[in-house]
């Protein structure tokens, strides 16, 4: 109880260095729970949007499909006739992807046709925009296809297929619709129509090449290959992972950085207070007493940094978390499914193991330069030698 | 003869110095007793220091037997060593030791608070400490506003606060002027006569000679002589 009383004491009065060590530590411990919060919000969104936009609750593939295809894909499709009683615009939406070349204003690019049912609610797609009444074919594109392709809405394009036959085959299309959203996944290089007219365009009547399920639907369909949402999530799983790692690495080198100032106090502290050292063991002090009374001032550091930075912190971290923070147009680029507005997850846990680690950190930088004062000589040190 | 507090026997000390070694003190026998207010004396090297630094059992000697309140000072762990020297003895420094960021009052209670006390007696031991060197209206003060005779005065009641049997005061008066060496030795008499303190100074400043009642003068780490003074 002495010691701890005593270590306080010194601190408090420890001056500027002392305190500016304590504000380091305090924005240090901050920045770390901020990051990880954010990046658990970042991705958990990342997770959540894709999810509700693209896999809802899994999906069951067509034989031989493989999205990481795109010079076969026109050949992964198979019919649905057989399950076709399974099927509802609110429990299983089939999807044919083809690949089209669009043509506009003289310019050609490249693009995936994509046909969805437009009264389905499987995905948080606006689909029934494609019931928009067009002179031609109704489809709709997201805001990040519209930029690249320099699309936009009321544009009137000719898409380019091949129909089941290998026949090209071309149509006038509408863009009734541009999404908002900030969903790769359904947006880059992608254009939406109605099932029907893809079908109907590609003479592939009851055709799909995946079948995109909600959680109400429970049947077991032959012939497709179900994936669930580890296996579609997967990539964004490991991505999350990476980037988790990344931000990992950040906050050991921050937190190195403000365990080496105190290091660094530690040190000087030891160097400069040998008389005090050597008084405090003159008083009746063992040295393994004035050890600990070293370490529990460094830990003190650690005890004032997290206080400070949750005085300030919790407030601050409790603002980003309600109001999010707006990537606005760099969300675009950053080139995942995130949206615009990132709104971090801090959870007790978060708070607690960064405050663990915070502590631990600096109770063993403090208590590395303390293990000197055992060799000290108390007859030497008490003349400050 | 008074009740010995310390006894040394055959005390031997030797320092390594690069591949040999140093004998600072060499064959010391040495008795003291209650309420002896003595000095070790000497030019510098003759193993005074040394001497306080064994009785103060901060080092051990290398031969010979050292005993303090009965204690063998060569066989006594780091914590029975400390917890000797937070009981029965005070320490009076040359540069006052005084911790710079307590106050008067808390450096004066830091012993007091090893010796786990509580705050109502600490409190009484405290201010007498201060009264037996007029230093009540200091007792806010923080050692960087004192003058020297003033830190000494701190640093005796510090080494007093507790009623220690040894007080061991290595060159006391070394930085202060006549006036306050003169005070800061007045002050140590009167407790010792008061309290019945053993006082034991390493010193070679006449005046604080003039006030020992024995003289024990050390020439290369023996005793050269040992006389009584009236």
């Amino acid at each position: 109880m002495l010691t701890i009383k005593l270590a306080f004491k010194n601190l408090i009065s420890a001056g500027r260095r002392a305190w500016l060590n304590i504000i380091v530590l305090s924005i240090v411990y901050v920045m770390i729970i901020f990051m990880v919060g954010m990046m658990k919000g970042v991705f958990g969104k990342m997770e959540h949007e894709t999810q509700v936009t693209e896999f809802a609750n899994g999906q069951f593939w067509s034989e031989n499909y493989d999205p990481q295809d795109p010079v076969n894909i026109r050949d992964y499709h198979q019919s649905y006739s057989d399950v076709k009683a399974y099927l509802s615009p609110d429990k299983a939406c089939p999807i044919l992807i083809t690949p089209t070349t669009i043509y506009a204003d003289g310019r050609s690019s490249v693009a995936l046709l994509k046909g969805i049912i437009p009264e389905q609610s499987v995905m948080e797609m606006e689909t029934e925009k494609l019931l928009i009444k067009s002179d031609f074919i109704s489809v709709m594109i997201g805001k990040q296809m519209a930029k690249s392709a320099k699309l936009e809405l009321g544009n009137i394009i000719t898409l380019q297929v091949r129909d089941k036959n290998g026949v090209f085959d071309a149509v006038d299309a509408e863009i009734v619709h541009v999404m908002q959203h900030n969903i790769q996944s359904v947006d880059a290089g992608m254009i939406w129509m109605s099932l029907d007219d893809l079908q109907s365009l590609l003479n592939l009547k009851n055709e799909a090449t995946y079948i995109t399920i909600s959680k109400e639907f429970d049947q077991k369909m032959s012939g497709w290959e179900f994936k669930d949402l580890d296996f579609l999530l997967a990539d964004i799983k490991l991505l999350s992972f990476q980037k988790q790692t990344g931000a990992a690495i950040m906050n050991i080198i921050m937190l190195t950085l403000a365990a080496l100032a105190i290091f660094d106090t530690q040190m000087l502290a030891i160097f400069r207070r040998k008389k005090e050292i050597g008084t405090l063991i003159a008083l009746g002090m063992t040295q393994k007493h004035v050890k600990m009374l070293f370490t529990i001032e460094g830990l003190y550091y650690a005890i004032l940094g997290i206080i400070m930075g949750l005085i300030y912190g919790i407030p601050l971290l409790w603002i980003t978390s309600v109001k999010g923070i707006n990537y606005g147009s760099f969300a675009e680029d950053f080139g995942m499914n995130m949206g615009s507005i990132v709104y971090p997850e801090f959870s007790f846990q978060l708070f607690l193991s960064s405050t663990l680690i915070v502590a631990l950190v600096i109770m063993v930088v403090s208590y590395l330069p303390a293990r000197s004062i055992s060799k000290l000589n108390p007859t030497q040190v008490l003349k400050g030698k | 003869m008074s009740k010995e507090l310390i006894n040394t026997e055959g005390m031997i000390k030797r320092f390594p110095m690069g591949n040999r070694e140093f004998t600072a003190l060499n064959g010391i026998d040495l008795k003291i007793g209650k309420g002896e207010f003595c000095g070790l004396v000497g030019p510098s090297g003759s193993g005074k220091t040394t001497i306080l630094n064994i009785v103060g059992t901060l080092d051990i000697p290398s031969e010979g037997t050292v005993k303090v309140l009965g204690n063998d000072v060569g066989t006594l762990t780091a914590k029975m060593a400390a917890k000797l020297r937070n009981k029965h003895i005070g320490f009076i420094f040359q540069t006052y030791n005084l911790l710079p960021v307590y106050t008067v009052y808390e450096n004066v209670e830091l012993p007091l608070l090893l010796l786990g006390y509580d705050k109502a007696k600490r409190e009484k031991m405290i201010m007498d400490a201060l009264e037996w060197v007029d230093l009540v209206d200091k007792r806010d003060s923080r050692p960087s506003q004192l003058s020297g005779g003033e830190s000494q005065r701190v640093a005796v009641a510090r080494a007093m606060v507790k009623r220690p049997e040894i007080v061991l005061a290595d060159e006391p008066t070394a930085n202060l002027d006549s006036k306050n060496s003169f005070n800061i030795l007045s002050m140590m008499e009167n407790l010792n006569k008061e309290l019945k303190t053993t006082f034991l100074f390493a010193t070679h400043d006449e005046k604080v000679m003039k006030y020992l009642r024995r003289k024990i003068s050390l020439v290369d780490g023996k005793i050269a002589k040992d006389e009584r003074i009236k």
